[in-house]
């Protein structure tokens, strides 16, 4: 028989509140992908600056009015760097090297200036090995009184606490964000159920099972979501496109970048994924709960 | 559910107020058989509909036992009530048709809420209507059908899922005589497949055409036998 069949027992194209369904879903989706991508890109970049700065200190040797002894501390210091195993290479930076880090406070007649500039010298360590810095700046303390270890592991452990913190704020917004949109949705489809009794009332009355009912919203929810997934995608698009472009112009690159393929792509899908479940579900065990309260 | 008892419906003592007001039904006694064909009459106001709402589960008695199916209906749970009303074909006063649906998918409703396929609901429901007489209104909307003809897409609904107990309020109120008598052989078809009948009607003229018995109501309490020749109803009060 090839009569147009009507999908849905019970007119939600009449009912106004369910209007605002995709806008809800859309933003919730874009909002939590947005942020999970932002953490996932945080600790992305925490993991890789650790790696970097990490195995990486500097050690600052104040300098003397007697330039032959300084010579002698400066290799003494070298030898007993090159003596403790967790270090590769210990390089003295050069004069040049060490003004120029200087010039930005300093400015550039730096060198005119006639200021007593510490040496610094590099050290690179080997790749994941454990160094205590403060046992080696008591060692070299002993050669030479005044010399201080910068190791970049200290403030990368701030660093990781500051963004473990962010953490947590990001996914204590997404969790209230998630409420919300699902609180949204729980009052929508009571509402709908309000709006739509008598039809609901006859449905019950011709022996429709709270379970037929709750499958109609059920659908009708999955609907409204597919769209809210769409525009969900199409902000995304928009978003990414015109940030690559503006930050591609001050020749920045984009945090997600440093994200691998398949998470990105992951995030993108599994997101509006698990919202389109969740609003689903909510909506089935909504009708389910109140039928079952009023038979 | 036992499927063979004797009794569709047993009344006993049954009484129905609302809050605190007066007894709308008092001591209601009777039972029906299966397959018996039952008119229920008695003036507007008389309680008809209070009494056929009983049969349908959309209320409890304030007193007094309604055994349906065999089943004391206090002791049916919330969960059981769609099975017990899908034995169970109503054509409501006012049709309680859904507007936005076509002749054709309010029909089929009733089986498809029972789980049917709904395209072989939908060819069934097609037949239907034409049996009534409807087969150039399938697709209409039932704000674009008389009244007439609304009534008996709602006959076709109650009677579709070949119910074991037919119950109609006033199903005849919006047609003349001779289409009300065509609709009631229409139930007396059904009637003869084994299906129990409830008939309420104010319409003499309808009632005195059938050979059933009838249940007679008069401010709120059924009014001794004998109204008919055929005895079914056994009243015990």
């Amino acid at each position: 028989m090839m009569l147009k069949q009507n999908p849905y027992d019970i007119p939600f194209d009449e009912d106004s509140a369910s209007k605002f369904i995709p806008w809800i879903i859309a933003l919730t989706t874009f909002i939590s992908t947005i942020f999970i991508l932002c953490t996932l890109s945080l600790s992305s970049l925490a993991g890789k600056w650790g790696q970097d700065l990490g195995e990486h200190m500097t050690i600052q040797i104040p300098t003397s009015t007697q330039p032959e002894q300084d010579h002698t501390t400066l290799n003494e210091i070298l030898s007993h760097l090159r003596l403790i195993p967790s270090i590769a290479k210990a390089d003295v930076m050069e004069s040049e090297e060490t003004y120029k880090l200087l010039e930005p406070w300093l400015g550039q007649n730096v060198r005119d200036l006639g200021l007593p500039v510490p040496k610094m010298i590099t050290v690179q360590l080997r790749h994941k090995q454990f160094i205590d810095a403060q046992s080696i700046s008591n060692d070299l303390n002993k050669i030479s009184p005044g010399i201080t270890i910068t190791h970049h592991q200290n403030w990368h452990k701030h660093l990781i606490k500051l963004i473990s913190a962010t953490q947590v704020v990001i996914q204590i917004i997404v969790i209230l964000i998630a409420f919300a949109a699902l609180g949204t949705l729980v009052f929508t489809t009571y509402t709908g159920l309000v709006v739509h009794k008598d039809i609901i009332h006859t449905l019950r009355l011709i022996g429709a099972r709270a379970h037929y009912i709750a499958k109609q919203f059920q659908r009708h929810t999955f609907k409204l979501a597919l769209k809210g997934v769409f525009y969900n995608f199409l902000a995304l698009g928009l978003i990414f496109l015109a940030l690559k472009f503006f930050l591609g112009q001050m020749d920045v690159h984009l945090p997600m970048i440093t994200l691998s393929m398949p998470l990105l792509l992951s995030v993108l899908f599994l997101v509006p994924l698990v919202v389109v479940i969740a609003m689903i579900f909510t909506s089935r065990i909504t009708v389910s709960y109140v039928l079952h309260q009023h038979v | 559910m036992a499927k063979n008892e004797k009794d569709i419906v047993r009344f006993q003592n049954v009484g129905l107020r609302y809050d605190r007001g007066p007894e709308i039904l008092s001591n209601l006694t009777f039972r029906l058989e299966k397959g018996s064909f039952h008119f229920l009459t008695g003036s507007s106001g008389a309680g008809k509909s209070s009494l056929l709402k009983f049969l349908y589960l959309g209320h409890e008695p304030s007193r007094g036992t309604i055994h349906l199916f065999g089943r004391d209906i206090t002791t049916i749970l919330r969960s059981e009530i769609p099975f017990f009303r899908q034995r169970i074909g109503v054509v409501f006063q006012d049709f309680n048709l859904i507007n936005h649906l076509s002749a054709l998918d309010n029909v089929a409703l009733p089986l498809k809420v029972a789980g049917f396929d709904p395209r072989r609901a939908r060819i069934h429901a097609a037949e239907l209507l034409s049996w009534v007489g409807l087969e150039d209104h399938i697709l209409s909307l039932p704000l674009s059908l008389s009244g007439g003809q609304k009534q008996r897409v709602a006959i076709a609904r109650a009677v579709i899922a070949q119910p074991d107990l037919l119950l109609a309020d006033e199903p005849t109120g919006n047609v003349d005589d001779q289409l009300a008598v065509k609709l009631l052989y229409l139930f007396e078809e059904l009637n003869k497949m084994g299906t129990t009948v409830v008939i309420a009607t104010h319409n003499r003229y309808v009632s005195s055409e059938f050979d059933h018995p009838i249940l007679h109501l008069e401010n709120g309490r059924l009014i001794a036998p004998g109204a008919n020749k055929k005895e079914k109803v056994n009243h015990d009060a």
